[in-house]
């Protein structure tokens, strides 16, 4: 599903180039459950933003689904990020003034999705996640916890073939965590390609590989055979 | 006081460090204070200021009202003025005032460069009546105002200081008035003026209550101090008017006086433009106030959590309120001083350029307690929405502030919905006052396109008053008229010379009473009115009036020969309908019973006003009627004004003591005649643009506040799957939400306030649909063309950036 090759990523600083990524060569398959670990300032949220198309600044090759993602202009990988995937981010992100049940309505408005069954996939979801509650609150109004939940829902809502989940479980309690880890099993055990990032050896157990980044660097876990990503 | 400087220091420097902010809010409510300030002061002197006579409240003018003939503003008969005087009680005193045009042939040492000068001829009584003292000399006599008495002048204070070196002696020495000594009794204060400005000279009425000659005309406007009330006079002149009916019906049949307060009186054509204008400015001053409150709000929304922060860091409210104190108080005075210099300015032009139909306007001058009032208002809009940050980090809402928005969250709602409210608040603002002004400017250009009857293109036009010169007498008159217009016709350039007594659009002028021979006489009161002008042959080709029957009067038209008439249109189809009017003979009172041919018929030309009714009248040939001051009109090929010179040159190589007057082209005449009007456009058109441009920048800096706030959800929503044109659609929906709810409700608000500009309008309907739709559309478009800005900074957020944005 997924082919980086040398894919770099640098910001210009005042000392010249600092690399965030450096020739970063992964392989992602169909149906795998991929985890992402490595210190703080690795690279990990870079990285998973690439794999959303929701950062282009970067050099070497990507391969979506047979696209070439690096050929392709910012309007067509947007269309791709909204066709296949989902996101749940570091910090939920959750639209304040919006409430719970618009908050899981915004990626089905993005989509061609029938209004009618718009409503009845928010409110399946709703149940699924057991905050039918809380639909019509505001994020300010749920707690911490709460709030992940939800934007684990919206990640998951239109049905995306890939999940990308940053530290999904940063701030739950570690049985709703457990039972978020549970859901995206099962999800994958559905089909979703899922890459989660963590920090958690637990929520690592889930997956079926590691891929361990350190200064930009893939250490180790870079493809499903080969243990050493070091070419 | 240690603080104080401090705050002061930092305060400054914070505005310095955000120049597009403060330079909005500077200019802004410079603009505001400014144009609101301005019109204040005018509004105030010209409509609320008293009248500079004694018990003002007290004075009258009075007219004569015909109601069956739709006239209630006509001068009044000479008869009617004395009996009033006499039998009215609830009246204390009563004053009649003629207009005049007067040559000033003669200084006190002799001989002075002639000038032919406003005059009023006034009873003795008007100046006590008014309560007026002399800045020199004294006032006259009642004695001095008889017929046959010696003759005497009072000069303005304008005029002593123009022609006479602001003598101090003057009182006493005798100046030539129409070649006539006239003794100078004193000088009048400055800017005096009763029913008209700019009047230079005033001259004994000397009315001569057996003069049957003048007796049966209307030309006298009457001021009156009254005693009783209102109502008191109005019942007794009636009754007075009904007894002079029975008793000369030929003059009053149909005829009553007609009482209006003199305050009213003067300032009755301009009070609702004036409201009108107050209204508009009023708006941009409520503008600018709503635009400052948005900006400091945007800018406390920004600093909320700094200052929540602070707070919990341990500083004292009492700071922070002084801190945000000080840079609202420095914004409204900075934007208070650059106000100030503008509202100077404003009255300037003004006093200096507004039409002479505003009484008083060249008086007005900046009123600093105006002022003060609209810097108060900016004051308090600063202190208000200033300090609504340290209100926002104060106490209980502390947690939420630092909450709000502190976990990747966006704008807080609370102050986005107030904003909002004032965004829409002034697009409803904005939409009145343009729409005032779309109206009048429909109305203007409607007016500009009325045909005045004539063609207005390159004619010159000079005033020459033969009056006290030594070609005055009446065989002297036509010579001179036919020999300056040979002269002037020989010039290169000029294509034909017509001469006419009274121009189109100045006026109504001379008019009469007249019949039509063979018709059975109507009954007294029902005489037909017609205006009466005296032309040379060749004034209808000059002015371009066209002919529409029989001839036009030519050269044979001479006082030998039988005498004929042209008339207007309106006259033709009024007296002969469905006939001709050639052939038609007409005695017109005024020519004392000469019975004159109709042998042409002309197009109507406006005499009053290019919204006035088309008059009849009667041209009458210069050498039958020949009058004593007469306007030549001069047909050009290239810029008349260009011909000035050589065509008072002309009438001077005739006579070089003959004085000229009113040179101007006849451009200027149809220009004046709808100053007013232009006045009004172009004052609204411009505070029209002033509040198009807040509105603009209101709602620029809502949405692009907007989508700085937002953007950590429009990351989100990009990651989402928005598409850029989601987001462009985010964006421009706000701001046509906001815009659509300011359209309807500024619809709303027009369609009433509009209401009070019937009167200003000219063949516009208040509610003109084609308006209100134009406008809407114009606003809707600036609203969404501001949004549009922020909405391409939003489209080319990088969702990674924006993600990390808080
Ligand atoms: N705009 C930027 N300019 C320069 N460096 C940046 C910028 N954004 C991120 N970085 C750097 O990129 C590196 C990787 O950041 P990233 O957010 O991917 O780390 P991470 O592995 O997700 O860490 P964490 O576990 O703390 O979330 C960090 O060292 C960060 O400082
Ligand atoms: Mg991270």
């Amino acid at each position: 599903m997924i082919k980086l090759r040398n894919l770099e990523k640098f910001y210009e600083g005042g000392y010249g180039r600092s690399y965030v990524l450096r020739r970063v060569n992964v392989e992602i398959k169909e149906g795998e459950f991929v985890t992402i670990m490595g210190p703080s300032g690795a690279g990990k949220s870079t990285l998973l933003s690439i794999l959303g198309m929701l950062d282009s600044a970067w050099t070497g090759e990507f391969e979506f689904l047979g696209h070439m993602v690096h050929r392709m202009k910012p309007k067509e990988r947007a269309e791709l990020n909204k066709k296949y995937t989902g996101f749940v981010f570091q910090s939920y992100h959750l639209i304040d003034n919006l409430t719970v049940y618009e908050n899981l309505d915004i990626p089905l408005s993005y989509r061609n999705v029938k209004s009618s069954e718009r409503a009845s996939m928010v409110c399946d979801t709703l149940d699924r996640f057991h905050i039918v509650g809380k639909r019509d609150l505001y994020p300010s109004q749920l707690s911490g916890g709460q709030q992940q939940l939800v934007a684990v829902a919206r990640a998951v809502i239109a049905h995306p073939q890939l999940i990308l989940a940053d530290e999904p479980t940063g701030n739950l309690h570690s049985s709703q965590g457990k039972e978020i880890m549970e859901l995206f099993k099962k999800l994958n055990g559905e089909g979703t390609t899922i890459v989660q990032v963590t920090h958690s050896v637990d929520n690592a157990t889930y997956g079926n590989r590691v891929i361990q980044l350190a200064d930009g660097w893939v250490v180790s876990g870079g493809s499903e055979t080969s243990k050493s990503a070091q070419v | 006081m240690h603080f104080f400087w401090q705050d002061l220091r930092y305060g400054v420097r914070l505005l310095g460090k955000a120049p597009v902010f403060t330079t909005v809010a500077v200019l802004t409510l410079a603009l505001g204070m400014g144009a609101a300030t301005a019109i204040f002061s005018v509004v105030d002197t010209v409509l609320l200021k008293p009248l500079p006579f004694r018990d003002a409240e007290r004075l009258l003018v009075i007219w004569e009202k015909n109601p069956a003939q739709n006239r209630y503003r006509m001068f009044v008969a000479p008869a009617n003025f004395l009996a009033w005087q006499k039998q009215g009680r609830a009246v204390e005193q009563m004053a009649a005032v003629q207009d005049v045009r007067v040559s000033l042939t003669g200084g006190p040492n002799g001989h002075i460069t002639p000038e032919e000068l406003k005059g009023e001829r006034v009873s003795a009584s008007l100046f006590p009546l008014l309560g007026v003292e002399p800045k020199v000399g004294r006032t006259f006599r009642p004695e001095e105002d008889q017929p046959g008495s010696a003759n005497f002048v009072l000069l303005s204070h304008s005029l002593w200081q123009r022609r006479f070196a602001g003598d101090p002696g003057i009182a006493g020495k005798t100046i030539r008035l129409r070649d006539q000594p006239y003794t100078v009794l004193g000088v009048l204060p400055p800017a005096f003026a009763v029913m008209e400005a700019g009047v230079d000279v005033f001259i004994p009425l000397g009315l001569n209550p057996s003069d049957t000659r003048t007796a049966n005309g209307r030309y006298l406007m009457v001021i009156a101090r009254r005693r009783g009330s209102l109502d008191q006079v109005r019942a007794e002149l009636d009754s007075v008017g009904a007894q002079m009916e029975q008793a000369l019906p030929a003059l009053d049949k149909g005829w009553r006086p007609s009482i209006f307060v003199l305050g009213d009186e003067l300032v009755g054509g301009v009070r609702q433009a004036l409201w009108v204008l107050m209204a508009a400015v009023g708006c941009l001053l409520l503008m600018a106030c709503v635009n400052v409150a948005n900006l400091l709000l945007a800018r406390g929304a920004n600093r909320g959590k700094e200052i929540a922060l602070r707070a919990a860091l341990g500083a004292g409210r009492g700071r922070i309120v002084t801190q945000l104190l000080t840079e609202s108080v420095l914004l409204a005075l900075g934007g208070g001083g650059l106000g100030l210099f503008l509202s100077a300015g404003a009255i300037y032009v003004l006093a200096h350029a507004g039409p002479a139909s505003v009484p008083r306007l060249a008086q007005a001058s900046l009123d600093l307690r105006l002022f003060g009032f609209a810097l108060v208002v900016s004051l308090v809009t600063g202190i208000v929405f200033g300090l609504a940050p340290a209100m926002q980090g104060s106490g209980t809402s502390l947690s939420a502030t630092l909450n709000e928005g502190g976990r990747g969250g966006t704008a807080g709602g609370a102050g986005r919905r107030l904003r909002n409210t004032l965004v829409i608040t002034e697009l409803a603002l904005a939409m009145v006052v343009l729409i005032g002004a779309g109206l009048l400017m429909r109305g203007f250009i409607r007016l500009r396109s009325v045909d005045p009857g004539f063609q207005p293109a390159r004619v010159l036009t000079i005033r020459v008053p033969l009056a006290g010169g030594r070609n005055a007498a009446p065989d002297r008159r036509i010579a001179f008229f036919r020999q300056v217009a040979d002269r002037i016709a020989t010039l290169p350039g000029v294509r034909a010379v017509g001469a006419v007594n009274a121009l189109p659009l100045t006026g109504l002028g001379v008019g009469s009473n007249f019949a039509v021979e063979g018709r059975p006489a109507p009954g007294a009161g029902q005489r037909p009115l017609a205006l009466l002008r005296s032309v040379s042959p060749a004034y209808f080709g000059a002015m371009g009036i066209p002919l529409v029957a029989g001839r036009a009067l030519a050269d044979s038209d001479t006082a030998q020969a039988a005498a004929v008439i042209v008339v207007n249109q309106t006259l033709a189809r009024r007296f002969w309908p469905g006939g001709s009017a050639i052939g038609g003979r007409v005695a017109i009172d005024q020519n004392v019973g000469r019975v004159a041919e109709v042998v042409g018929v002309v197009g109507d030309v406006k005499p009053e006003g290019m919204d006035g009714e088309d008059w009849p009248i009667i041209y009458n040939p210069y050498a039958q009627v020949p009058l004593q001051a007469m306007t030549l009109t001069v047909r050009t090929t290239a810029l008349p004004l260009a011909l000035a010179s050589a065509v008072t040159r002309e009438v001077h190589q005739l006579d070089p003591n003959q004085p000229v007057a009113d040179v101007r082209t006849m451009e200027e005449v149809v220009n004046l005649a709808v100053a007013g009007a232009r006045f009004n456009t172009v004052l609204l058109g411009s505070f029209a643009g002033v509040a198009f441009l807040l509105a603009a920048v209101g709602i620029y800096g809502v949405i692009s506040y907007d989508v700085s706030q937002r953007t950590n959800e429009i990351g989100i929503r990009m990651a989402l799957g928005a598409q850029p044109a989601d987001v462009r659609r985010l964006i421009l929906g706000q701001g046509a939400r906001l815009a659509v709810y300011g359209i309807v409700a500024g619809l709303l608000g027009a369609g009433v306030l509009t209401r009070w500009m019937g009167t200003m309008l000219f063949g516009i309907n208040p509610t003109d649909g084609w308006t209100f739709t134009a406008i809407s559309i114009l606003l809707a478009v600036v609203a969404l063309g501001a949004s549009f800005v922020p909405s391409r900074r939003a489209m080319a957020l990088d969702p990674v950036i924006a993600l990390r944005h808080e």
